[in-house]
């Protein structure tokens, strides 16, 4: 009478819901990513230093008979933007406080240099900005694209500042530290 | 006998519904402050045709002085132009006088202004039509708001001097030193 | 006799108390000579499940959006495999695709130590740019197990850029994007 214990041990047969993962099968998993490219519209202005503070303009003569003009300046409208697939924008600008008499209107060049990429749109000549109108587009077409960060980087906005219509110049007074501000907006667009 | 059996859940799906939403400012607006100078300017000047004998500089001392050099033997027109900005509330006027020289005691000179010749625009000045020069000064366009009256001949107001000899005048001989006379115009912002 | 049979009764009963006392249970009593230890191949993988968020964007007008990453996804496995034999994870896009004018790179860390043991392999050096083609992220991997835990793994980077903006930036649209990444643990290469 002889009993032999045996004991059989068995470490097997681990099994996957997908995937066999057994033997010479291969076994995955898989990682879904979500990926958000949301829109971005960012806009802001900057002197021709490269920062943000005032221009200042001046309109005067030096030559007797002559009117006064020459108000001329610069600034800088620094853009990021990331629209969806067949959007464009618009930057407008509309302004107030453009002293009595005198006409403000701007030239904007599009950014060209090596630190802008992208659908920068189009720029125009010399728009009119008169108090307190409709604002108006002063670039268009402005797909994904980025300006650039730093000075002289971004729409070129040339600032023309004369005397205005001829029957308005004896309404123009001597004025110091006269302040117009110019909003310019990006938009939505279509 | 040990079995064990692991079961791993392989697959999952991550979905986040992503909001249309705009990142960025609200609105996406930026403000450029332009500060805008007019500072006051009263500039006058003369202009005569290339035939021009008449001289004038610009006074070392304001700018809105110009001194005109005549002598008898010039050619009696001369246009005035200037440039005008006011502060609210004043205006400009051009007066003149005799700075230097010394005429004949039986000879006076006259000045004749005429209204502006409406080149320009703006509130140009009044004349004060017809004045006999002396050494005190006297206001002959008075009434300027910001204005200009455009540079060149034909434009502004037209300066006609007129020599004019006393009735019992007899001769020529106090011309024999033809000393120049000078002409003083300023341009002055009334208070 | 009946001593026999009862000392030999006895004498079960007592072995009886003994296994009973010593091995509780999972035996199996049968008869037969030989003890077979049996330890089968597997390969096990799966992921921490974290969900992986990516977004592009910026807040700094004028600049371009920047690279984004998220280490948050941790891949573990459990390996077995006949000597001198190795397995690699890779992985590929299986559905979706990356969004035009950005890359999708892929990098692995070393598993972690905590709670792993075994040959578990070497990651690649340089990140993968993900495609629909299956690329190596960890070679060498042997006999091995990660441990359970959240963290525990191949820490997985991923880093989505734009692509070359300077030309392609135009392309990059506003939208949400799914993409599925499969991460495969290969058969060993003895096979």
């Amino acid at each position: 009478m002889k009993k032999i214990l045996t004991f059989i041990m068995v470490i097997t047969t681990i099994t996957s819901l997908y995937q066999p993962a057994f033997a010479q099968d291969d076994a995955t998993a898989n990682q879904e990513l979500t990926m958000g490219i949301p829109e971005v519209l960012l806009i802001d202005a900057v002197n021709d230093a490269g920062v943000v503070g005032a221009v200042s303009l001046e309109l005067t003569t030096v030559t007797a008979g002559t009117a006064i003009s020459g108000g001329t300046g610069t600034s800088y409208a620094q853009v990021s933007s990331i629209v969806a697939s067949g959007q464009t924008r618009t930057i407008t600008a509309a302004v107030t406080g453009v002293p009595a008499g005198t006409a403000l209107s701007v030239t904007t060049t599009v950014p060209s240099n090596a630190n802008q990429a992208g659908t920068v749109g189009t720029g125009t000549s010399n728009v009119p900005l008169i108090n307190a109108a409709a604002a108006s587009t002063i670039v268009s077409g402005i797909g994904s694209c980025y300006t650039g960060t730093s000075s002289g980087d971004g729409y070129q906005l040339d600032w023309i500042w004369d005397a205005g219509a001829a029957g308005d110049y004896g309404s123009i007074v001597a004025t110091t530290g006269s302040t117009a501000t110019v909003v310019l907006t990006i938009t939505a667009g279509v | 006998m040990v079995r064990k059996n692991i079961s791993f859940l392989l697959l999952e799906l991550t979905f986040i519904a992503w909001g249309s939403h705009i990142w960025g400012q609200t609105p996406p607006t930026t403000e450029i402050n332009l500060v805008m100078d007019i500072p006051p300017v009263s500039l006058i000047n003369f202009e005569t045709d290339n035939k021009s004998i008449i001289t004038y500089s610009y006074s070392t001392h304001t700018p809105g002085n110009v001194e005109q050099i005549i002598s008898p033997g010039m050619k009696n027109q001369t246009w005035i132009n200037y440039s005008s900005i006011v502060n609210p509330g004043v205006t400009n006027y051009i007066a003149v006088s005799i700075s230097s020289g010394k005429l004949p005691d039986d000879v006076t000179l006259k000045l004749v202004i005429s209204e502006d010749a409406g080149a320009g625009s703006g509130k140009t000045g009044k004349s004060v039509g017809e004045i006999t020069l002396s050494a005190n000064s006297q206001n002959i366009i008075i009434d300027i708001g910001s204005c200009f009256t455009g540079l060149g001949v034909n434009k502004g107001h037209m300066l006609t001097y007129k020599w004019e000899k006393s009735a019992g005048f007899s001769g020529s001989s106090q011309f024999t030193n033809e000393e120049p006379i000078a002409v003083m115009y300023t341009i002055t912002t009334s208070q | 006799m009946t001593f026999m049979k009862t000392s030999l009764i006895k004498l079960c009963l007592l072995f009886l108390l003994i296994m009973q006392l010593t091995v509780l249970n999972s035996q199996v009593w049968t008869a037969g000579d030989n003890i077979t230890l049996q330890v089968s191949e597997f390969a096990l993988i799966e992921t921490n499940h974290a969900p992986v968020h990516l977004e592009l964007s910026t807040s700094t007008p004028g600049s371009a959006v920047s690279s984004v990453s998220n280490s948050d996804l941790f891949v573990k496995i459990s390996s077995i495999v006949p000597g001198g034999t190795d397995r690699e994870v890779t992985a590929r896009i299986s559905s979706g695709s990356v969004p035009s004018g950005t890359t999708l790179t892929l990098a692995s860390a070393a598993c972690t130590t905590t709670n792993s043991g075994g040959a578990l392999g070497t990651p690649e050096p340089n990140p993968i740019v993900l495609s629909n083609i299956d690329q190596l992220l960890v070679r060498y991997i042997a006999t091995c197990y990660t441990g359970t835990g959240y963290n525990d793994g191949y820490q997985m980077t991923f880093t989505w850029s734009p692509l070359n903006p300077a030309t392609n930036y135009s392309q990059i649209a506003a939208a949400t994007y799914n993409i599925t990444v499969v991460f495969t643990l290969t058969a060993h290469d003895g096979n």
